[in-house]
């Protein structure tokens, strides 16, 4: 496989309702925000590339509809996914129980070595604009929750915010070079070329690299 | 089967009883032909030729042809038709035969004069609406039957004649009425109609403009249409529908009339005329009422049709809210889905809100059955069926798809989810939810076919879902452009329109319900799957439970469940005691629902109080997390689980009273041990030790008799063993009715009285304390009513360690006997978890011959260091016997087979399979005599009254005891497995007749 050519992932969103895995999504792709977006009804599939060292990914990417009923259907979306963000917001402690459900969900269900990464999304909502400092009582779902329920479950964990575009490449990027990473590791035992990336051996459970990603604590 | 299966199911039924017309009755089948509300019945039918005419059509056909006409006249006019009427508690509805398109729908209170023509021949009626409609018919039924419908008819038209004024307030909210209102009032034709000075109340559109760019004069060309139908046909709750009203409907419905012709097509404007106050009143009703549905509301309010300028304005938000929470409340077993939001926004921009509520009602009632639906096994199966017609329809396609894997269903869910509203661009999608309203669901599958077709050739190029995607993508934003076709340019939309009602019409109501009936077993069994996951794996942790055993559990605890008819059909569901109690019938071995005792449903009443959660309620996690202390392993938990049981207010005491239910219950637990259905793990030991004893002996009688016999074969087990099931079942039975009497006897000898604040403490080491005073303390307490006592858990446990019989029970049998690992759908009680019977017993001690092996060497070693007179093995001793666990093989039946290669230790061997003429020949059986006629074993056998007055759950048991024993006594005294040890027994024997009558006098 020559360094040039493009890694395809599929990466699937998850978690409740109105967290802003659409928004996220939107930032990623377009570095765009809407305010009122649309609920997702279904999936909703869009691609982005972006280059890591010498090698580009092309992100697939499904985004799930969040309501409880719609999980019905999650698994259409996250089958052979080989990356899931798995989104709550932290001003919404729900939100976190949900994301604590398909976290397991996603463990039972999903490819062997799927990457997660646990995101606490809406962090500007917990800012206080002027000051820049949290806002007393804001958040409902600590950092160290997050951290711990990423740690059980094998994940990294960001706080994000779709709104102001804080942290949202880095999760995409953490999540290009962990694949990278995992690809290289895949690549010794198995000569043939990677065109059928669901074949990607991700061997180690994912690293803890909270601190490195500049995540909110 | 699974619970959510059966919910499934259950709207199954729902979605068969609209489509397929085989499984109607014929008040549904006239609802449906017509979407009539549920609650209209037949009151009378009669076929009859008809004619329809109107002031209005009369004068065209007479040549009245004015200018302005834009439609066609149809050849129908004033000529005969057979059809048939019928007449429904509120409407009178005629369909003509062998058409689809041809009805006629007439409020009854719409009706002004029902007048017989005089005809010596047939039956003439002639009925005029009071807007001007005309309607002949002519019956060619017998005279009385039309008499009868004709009678019926007035009867009931004059019951309603008070619902007239209440009609026209109702026609003064339709725009249909307006339109010909304004337009009709200089009119020569001479209609009739309301006046209706204001527009009526419409949609978010009439404020905040219609989406799309209609020009006014296409609009106003469309209105002219509809406007000449209306006149000619009648209109809103007194119409003709014909072929011209579907190809009105098909070219697009003008906006301002979107909302009544919306509300018309599937008959919600029925429900909203006889329902007028329920909106209001619901929401009122709920004013004050949270629930979960609305917070889902309230999330999606500022995202349902964003770009629309209305619902960025606090009065658009708040009409939304108010239908979805309308609904929500209306049907809370759907609550709210979204995709909802978004079809509730597009009514809204040609609706009220309160023609919104009722068209939503409508959708997911008949429409859509299932799609918003907590499983969503509407839209899930639909999908499947889409993908099965594409396969069928556009077999290149579905090849395609099929070796790519590329899955359909998930690009199409929300095309079928929100009637392409956030696919197409709007005015493209109003046009499908027109034909959808009033074609029903097969315009859907219809129009998704037809997108498929039309972007074949792109899709052939794809090869995962993304880039299909992103064909619909594009093609969807392209809609509105134009495209050479044959030499003519054509709209993309209008190809995909014609594509869809001309290619695949004959994808109709009965294709696609075929299809349904096909898959729905596939999608149900997904759903289940799914539901069954999530709830397993929300139950709390449960260590002696195996994921498969609760998964048995789980299949089990839905199956009956659902077969009990009075439970709820979903969502917060809980078990009743009758279903608990057929639930361990079905688990356990000793719940036997043809045998209702007392003693079965005051124990299961135990459990089942024992194991309820806070809310008082049997839930699946209430369940497992009962049985996974039950199925504990450890003795000394086990015990203490059971104790728990006893100790209702976690006192760590348990009552004198409470005792001696404890003492009754595991009377009744043990009672298929009693009643030797069960062998235990003493018999079995006991059993394992005389088959050995008897191959010990038999070696040294055929030593005695000068065979030779090499010690260092391996011992070969019988092929058979012949026992007298009935002595072995006996046996079991005294051990357990002695313990149930030694536990009782023992736990009160133990029993601490509960502290009397007002009784001078026992100073134990008080000098003046005799040892009767003692005595009296401990002895008479327990007996004494006045002076109530308890046990703790840790003298429960001691008790029960002090009986070898209980403790083995609970060691190896109780946690045993509850079956779990028996599939959760099979019912009969065949228990897989135990030894079922005598015979079971002796097969697997026999298939497990390594223990046996054992135990004949270890006896022999016995019997060599005692010195015993078994020279011949004690001189061949210096060589190894070949341990029976290390290199044995087993034969079909069971049987050890030997390795030895010595041939004449092999013949050695076959004389050795125990047959009964063998066994009978050759042994000396003294010690079976004496035992049988011991005194105690006669006394035993009076004593049993005394028995069953202790424990009334042994009666039939108890009675049969006598007799058995003799009988085996007289027939089977040679018998193999008649043969008990004999010192031990006769103690044991002895004991038990002892406490037996010790217990008695208690």
């Amino acid at each position: 496989m020559s360094a040039s050519s493009q890694i395809p992932v599929k990466l699937v969103l998850l978690g409740e309702a109105a967290v802003g895995k659409s928004s996220l999504v939107l930032r990623f792709v377009s570095n765009d925000f809407q305010e009122n977006k649309e609920p997702t009804i279904g999936a909703a599939f869009l691609t982005q590339r972006c280059t890591i060292g010498d090698k580009t990914i092309k992100f697939e990417i499904w985004d799930t509809a969040g309501q409880e009923r719609f999980a019905n259907l999650a698994h259409l979306y996250y089958r052979n996914a080989q990356a899931a963000l798995v989104v709550y917001d932290v001003t919404k402690a729900a939100s976190f129980i949900k994301a604590r459900h398909w976290m397991k969900e996603l463990k039972e269900q999903s490819t062997k070595n799927i990457v997660v990464a646990l995101i606490g999304n809406k962090f500007d909502l917990i800012l206080d604009e002027e000051t820049g400092e949290e806002i007393e009582g804001a958040r409902k779902v600590s950092v160290e929750e997050g951290k711990n329920l990423a740690e059980e479950e094998g994940a990294v964990f960001f706080e994000t915010s779709a709104k102001t575009a804080y942290n949202v490449n880095e999760v995409f990027m953490y999540i290009g070079e962990k694949l990278i990473e995992n690809l290289a590791k895949a690549q010794p035992e198995d000569n043939q070329p990677q065109t059928q990336t669901n074949r990607i051996d991700l061997t180690a459970a994912p690293q803890q690299n909270i601190n490195d990603n500049g995540c909110a604590c | 089967m699974d619970f959510f299966k059966s919910v499934a199911t259950l709207a199954q039924n729902a979605i068969e009883s609209i489509n397929n017309p085989n499984h109607l009755t014929p008040d549904q089948l006239v609802q449906q032909t017509f979407h009539l509300p549920s609650d209209e019945s037949i009151l009378s039918e009669i076929n009859a030729e008809y004619i329809i005419t109107s002031r209005v059509l009369y004068s065209f056909s007479e040549g009245a042809k004015q200018t302005g006409n834009y439609l066609p006249v149809p050849n129908s006019v004033n000529v005969r038709s057979p059809g048939k009427l019928t007449l429904t508690d509120n409407y009178l509805v005629l369909k003509k035969n062998d058409t689809v398109y041809d009805k006629v729908i007439f409020y009854l209170a719409t009706i002004d004069k029902v007048q017989k023509i005089p005809n010596v021949e047939i039956v003439h009626v002639r009925l005029s609406t009071h807007n001007g409609m005309i309607l002949d018919v002519l019956s060619d039924t017998t005279k009385s039957k039309a008499e009868y419908f004709w009678h019926t008819l007035s009867k009931r038209h004059h019951e309603l004649h008070s619902k007239l004024p209440k009609l026209n307030e109702f026609q003064k909210s339709l725009y249909s009425e307006y339109l010909i209102s304004k337009n009709c009032k200089n009119s020569k034709l001479g209609e009739k109609h309301i006046d209706i000075p204001l527009h009526p109340k419409g949609g978010l559109g009439l404020q905040f403009k219609f989406p799309g760019n209609q020009s006014k004069e296409q609009e106003v060309l469309k209105l002219k249409r509809w406007f000449e139908y209306f006149r000619r046909y009648g209109r809103n709750v007194e119409l003709v529908e014909n072929q011209i009203f579907n190809s009105l409907i098909l070219i697009g419905v003008p906006n301002r009339l979107r909302g009544e012709i919306w509300e018309l097509s599937y008959g919600a404007m029925y429900l909203r005329l006889e329902n007028s106050d329920e909106y209001e009143n619901i929401l009122a009703d709920n004013k004050d009422n949270k629930s979960f549905a609305i917070e889902e509301i309230e999330k999606d309010l500022n995202r349902s049709l964003p770009e629309y300028p209305a619902f960025q304005t606090k009065e658009g938000i708040q009409k939304l809210r108010r239908v979805l929470t309308a609904y929500s409340w209306k049907n809370p077993e759907i609550g709210y889905c979204q995709a909802m939001n978004i079809v509730c926004a597009a009514l809204l921009i040609f609706m009220t809100e309160e023609q919104a509520y009722w068209a939503l009602n409508v959708l997911c009632d008949k429409l859509i059955p299932g799609y918003y639906s907590k499983t969503m096994y509407g839209v899930l199966l639909d999908q499947k069926v889409f993908e099965a017609l594409v396969k069928k329809t556009i077999p290149t396609i579905g090849d395609h798809f099929t070796k790519y894997d590329i899955q359909l269903s998930i690009v199409s869910l929300p095309w079928f989810l929100s009637f392409f509203l956030n696919t197409m661009p709007l005015v493209f999608a109003f046009r499908v939810i027109d034909a959808f309203f009033y074609n029903g669901p097969k315009t859907l599958f219809q129009v998704a076919l037809a997108i498929i077709k039309v972007n074949s050739e792109k899709l052939l190029q794809c090869t995962d879902d993304g880039e299909c995607i992103a064909v619909f993508k594009e093609y969807f934003s392209s809609l509105d452009e134009v495209q050479p076709i044959h030499e003519k340019l054509k709209r993309q939309f209008d190809i995909l329109w014609e594509t869809a009602f001309n290619e695949f019409h004959i994808v109709d109501d009965k294709v696609i319900q075929k299809n349904r009936n096909v898959l729905k077993n596939e999608v149900f069994q997904g759903i289940d799957l799914f539901v069954k996951r999530a709830e397993i794996r929300n139950l709390p942790k449960t260590n002696h439970l195996s994921t498969e055993q609760i998964s048995n559990i789980y299949d089990r605890y839905y199956k009956i469940l659902l077969e009990d008819k009075s439970a709820p059909n979903r969502g917060d569901v809980s078990m009743d005691f009758n279903s608990f109690k057929l639930f361990m019938s079905e688990i356990t071995v000793w719940v036997n629902l043809s045998r209702e005792t007392k003693d079965q449903s005051n124990f299961l009443q135990r459990l089942y109080k024992s194991w309820l959660d806070d809310n008082n309620e049997m839930k699946l996690q209430t369940l497992v997390v009962g049985l996974n202390k039950m199925v504990e392993k450890d003795l000394m938990n086990s015990l203490s689980n059971f104790f728990d049981l006893y100790d209702i207010e976690k006192t760590g005491k348990v009552s004198k009273e409470s005792v001696l239910e404890l003492a009754e219950d595991l009377i009744f637990i043990t009672t298929p041990w009693r009643e030797g259905v069960i062998f235990d793990s003493i018999a079995n030991r006991e059993l394992e030790d005389q088959i050995a004893e008897r191959l010990v002996q038999r070696r040294q009688q055929l030593k005695e008799q000068g065979v030779q016999i090499d010690d260092d074969a391996e011992i070969v087990l019988p092929d058979e063993v012949k026992f007298d099931e009935d002595k072995w079942k006996t046996k079991q039975s005294v051990r357990y009715l002695s313990a149930s009497s030694s536990f009782l006897q023992l736990a009160f000898k133990y029993a601490q009285p509960y502290e009397d604040p007002h009784a001078p403490l026992i100073e134990l080491d008080d000098d003046n304390i005799t040892e009767k005073k003692i005595e009296s303390i401990t002895h008479n307490k327990a007996l004494d009513p006045t002076h109530p006592v308890y046990i703790t858990a840790s003298m429960f446990r001691m008790v029960i360690l002090a009986n070898e019989t209980y403790s083995s029970f609970f060691e190896n049998q109780f946690w045993k006997s509850f079956d779990l690992d028996k599939p959760g759908n099979i019912d009969n009680s065949v228990f897989g978890g135990m030894v079922g019977n005598i015979r079971g017993m002796v097969n697997n001690v026999m298939a497990d011959g390594a223990r046996v092996a054992t135990q004949v060497r270890k006896k022999m070693d016995e019997a060599r260091s005692r010195g015993d007179t078994i020279n011949s093995i004690e001189s061949n001793d210096s060589g190894s016997l070949v341990s029976g666990s290390t290199s044995s093989n087993f034969n079909k039946t069971g049987g050890l087979r030997t390795s030895m290669d010595s041939k004449g230790a092999e013949s050695v061997m076959t004389g050795w399979t125990l047959e009964s003429n063998a066994l009978n020949d050759n042994f000396d059986d003294t010690n079976i005599d004496d035992l049988l006629e011991s005194p105690e074993q006669k006394n035993l056998l009076h004593d049993t009254d005394d028995i069953s007055d202790l424990a009334e759950d042994v009666e039939p048991k108890a009675e049969n005891v006598p007799n058995k024993v003799g009988e085996g006594h007289q027939e089977d005294e040679d018998d193999f497995g008649s043969f008990i040890p004999a010192g031990e027994s006769n103690d044991s024997i002895k004991n038990v007749t002892e406490k037996v009558q010790e217990v008695s006098l208690i």
